[in-house]
């Protein structure tokens, strides 16, 4: 049955840019959220580069639930739930690693690498020979794929392929993994932090909150001379229709002007334009790809809001390269994302000083859950029939419109059993309701 | 472009009861770490970072919860190309003070009150720098925050100290281990 779709209807008016904060503490509307999102959404797990070998595998989440993603003998990539199919224990706590096989310190039950049961204790005597090992390997995802080397997967047997959820998302990706002809690389070492907030606030501004960063980041825009930034800087903003978002400024190709990788950067810049045409070449931005997948490539950087309670979500920050970058470029590269992303990083620390506050606020408040929020910046600016960018398009670096339509995508996800389909909605110009849909959509579908 | 790597911290200390310097010095290194401590409880960054040699390097590495019978040692993560909280240099460290002073430094301002306790202190005579010392140190570090946030830290520091000749001492080299892996705060706007 369908959470109480009117009642989040009536909380999340998109085409108002109107938003009840009480999605963002609600503690029922969290646990569906776990539902209904996260168990259906392609959710990022990891890149090639992070499991490179058979047996190298990589502890993450999906949602609330640990999952092993592992590299098999065969260069193929599994993921299941790290927890024993005995007492659900897990069955691996270190972070990552190499593994022919995970025991569950619990009661020894023991899987290969695939997460297939391959040993039980006292199988012979206790469990008299009956216990059939076949049929109780690790709980696998429901389908697994990787666009240009990064690696998804969701728990719907019923989501559409990976390529159709990132829809015109992919020309956008393109700019930050396949820019150049080696694509790139995940440096080691996976930053993770805890805000006191929910991992929306921070999905939505990477989707399209450039807003925010004269402001906020004034302390760390001033250390490299550019300040308060008086007006708007020239950009741009996708908005998809599918809850993807990339905003970004043009004209500049790094954010620092004493860039130690100018020179690496100034020859790559040709490779780029080459690959990719004028337009894409010259967007310095951030996005999200719905709903909890973001990064920032002008900083290297990659990361996941991994929710941990409606309140509190663990941030989870990769540093890219590219992979065929000599070795002192990465170490510059390092260098300077170590500098201003993470949790120590000087631009990020002024991040969670705002994600933290509020989360506190809504927690502690009454009355400030029943303020509306206001998401109205831009609205009805957007165009969808832009000549160069897909999507729905917005000429100035700031607007509101990719928020807009992730928690317009939030609420489909939200008020709908069946995969939240969006081509009817193409097809006819007109928003099709998401509970009118789930009214006529056959129950129990998943 | 400098790419120096900082050392890896496995300073040992003297035997026990086996001290591996004189008292005096022994008392001068740790009235040194105390007064380092006050001034990044009293906010005074700038005098902080004077106290870092020319060449100094600042890193903080990320912990790893790695398996023990498979590369425990990667626990600490190496000093590759691999990321850090914080790797810094005199002149990172100091765009990190500037941010501080700028008076628009929001996580920061309000200031937080900071408690730096240092103990455990374990000095020897540096093996790779002749005229330096090794020093192995403990820290817990309180934060309090606007009105109510609690943030509490503890570590391990190793420290290469350079004698001044005044009888004072500079940072030439400093490793912080935190003991947390995800970093149970909203931000490290903090200096260890």
């Amino acid at each position: 049955m369908a959470f109480d779709a009117a009642e989040l209807h009536g909380k999340v008016d998109w085409r108002n840019g109107l938003i009840s904060p009480e999605i963002f503490i609600d503690e029922k509307i969290y646990r569906e959220e776990l539902r209904q999102l996260f168990g259906r959404a392609w959710l990022f797990l990891a890149h090639d580069s992070m499991i490179p070998k058979p047996g190298d595998f990589f502890n993450t989440y999906m949602g609330g639930d640990p999952v092993i993603v592992a590299r098999q003998k065969d260069g193929s990539v599994k993921a299941y739930l790290n927890a024993c199919r005995h007492r659900g224990m897990k069955v691996c706590r270190a972070e990552d690693g190499n593994a022919r096989n995970f025991m569950c310190t619990y009661h020894g039950w023991t899987y290969d690498i695939a997460g297939n049961l391959v040993s039980v204790p006292n199988a012979a005597d206790a469990y008299h020979g009956e216990l059939d090992r076949s049929r109780w390997g690790l709980v696998q995802v429901a389908q697994i794929d990787s666009y240009k080397g990064l690696i998804f997967a969701t728990f719907d047997p019923s989501a559409p392929p990976l390529l159709d959820y990132l829809g015109d998302m992919t020309y956008y990706i393109d700019t930050w993994v396949d820019h150049v002809p080696g694509g790139i690389e995940v440096l080691p070492g996976c930053v993770k932090w805890t805000i006191h907030g929910n991992w929306k606030i921070a999905a939505e501004q990477f989707a399209g909150d450039g807003y925010h960063a004269a402001v906020t980041h004034s302390s760390s825009l001033g250390l490299v001379g550019e300040g308060m930034w008086g007006g708007m800087p020239p950009g741009g903003q996708f908005a998809s229709r599918l809850g993807h978002g990339h905003s970004f400024v043009t004209g500049r190709v790094t954010r620092f002007d004493d860039d130690p990788l100018g020179e690496y950067n100034a020859r790559r810049n040709a490779v780029v334009e080459d690959r990719l045409g004028p337009e894409r070449s010259n967007m310095l931005g951030n996005f999200t790809v719905f709903p909890n997948m973001s990064g920032l490539p002008a900083s290297a950087n990659l990361r996941v809001w991994h929710p941990k309670g409606p309140n509190t979500f663990e941030i989870w920050s990769f540093t890219v390269v590219d992979k065929d970058a000599p070795d002192h470029v990465k170490k510059a590269q390092q260098l300077s994302a170590t500098l201003t992303e993470g949790a120590a990083g000087t631009v990020e620390v002024d991040d969670g000083e705002n994600w933290d506050l509020m989360g506190q606020m809504l927690a502690q408040g009454h009355q400030t859950r029943q303020m509306s929020w206001n998401y109205q910046m831009g609205l009805g600016h957007e165009v969808d029939d832009h000549p160069v960018h897909p999507g729905s398009f917005n000429a100035t670096y700031y607007g509101e419109g990719p928020q807009r339509t992730f928690y317009r995508r939030w609420l489909e996800f939200m008020t709908t059993e069946k995969w939240p389909h969006v081509d009817a909605v193409r097809e006819s110009g007109e928003p099709v309701d998401a509970a009118d849909r789930a009214d006529t959509s056959p129950a129990g579908t998943r | 472009m400098t790419t120096h790597i900082a050392p890896a911290p496995t300073t040992d200390a003297a035997p026990p009861g086996v001290p591996a310097v004189d008292v005096v010095l022994q008392f001068a290194i740790e009235q040194f770490l105390y007064h380092e401590a006050q001034l990044l409880d009293e906010w005074k960054y700038r005098d902080w970072w004077h106290l870092f040699t020319d060449d100094a390097h600042y890193r903080v590495p990320v912990r790893r919860n790695r398996l023990r019978r498979q590369r425990f040692e990667d626990e600490v993560a190496s000093r590759g190309i691999e990321m850090a909280h914080f790797d810094d240099t005199k002149e990172t460290l100091d765009l990190r003070v500037r941010q501080r002073e700028s008076g628009t430094h929001w996580a920061e301002d309000p200031p937080s009150r900071s408690r730096h306790v240092v103990s455990n202190v374990r000095v020897r005579p540096s093996g790779a720098e002749p005229g330096a010392y090794d020093v192995r140190s403990a820290f817990i570090c309180y934060r309090n925050r606007l009105e109510a946030e609690v943030d509490l830290w503890a570590g391990e520091r190793f420290d290469r100290l350079r004698p001044t000749g005044e009888g004072s001492f500079r940072i030439a080299d400093r490793v912080v281990l935190l003991d947390q892996n995800v970093v149970l705060s909203k931000n490290l706007s903090i200096f260890f």
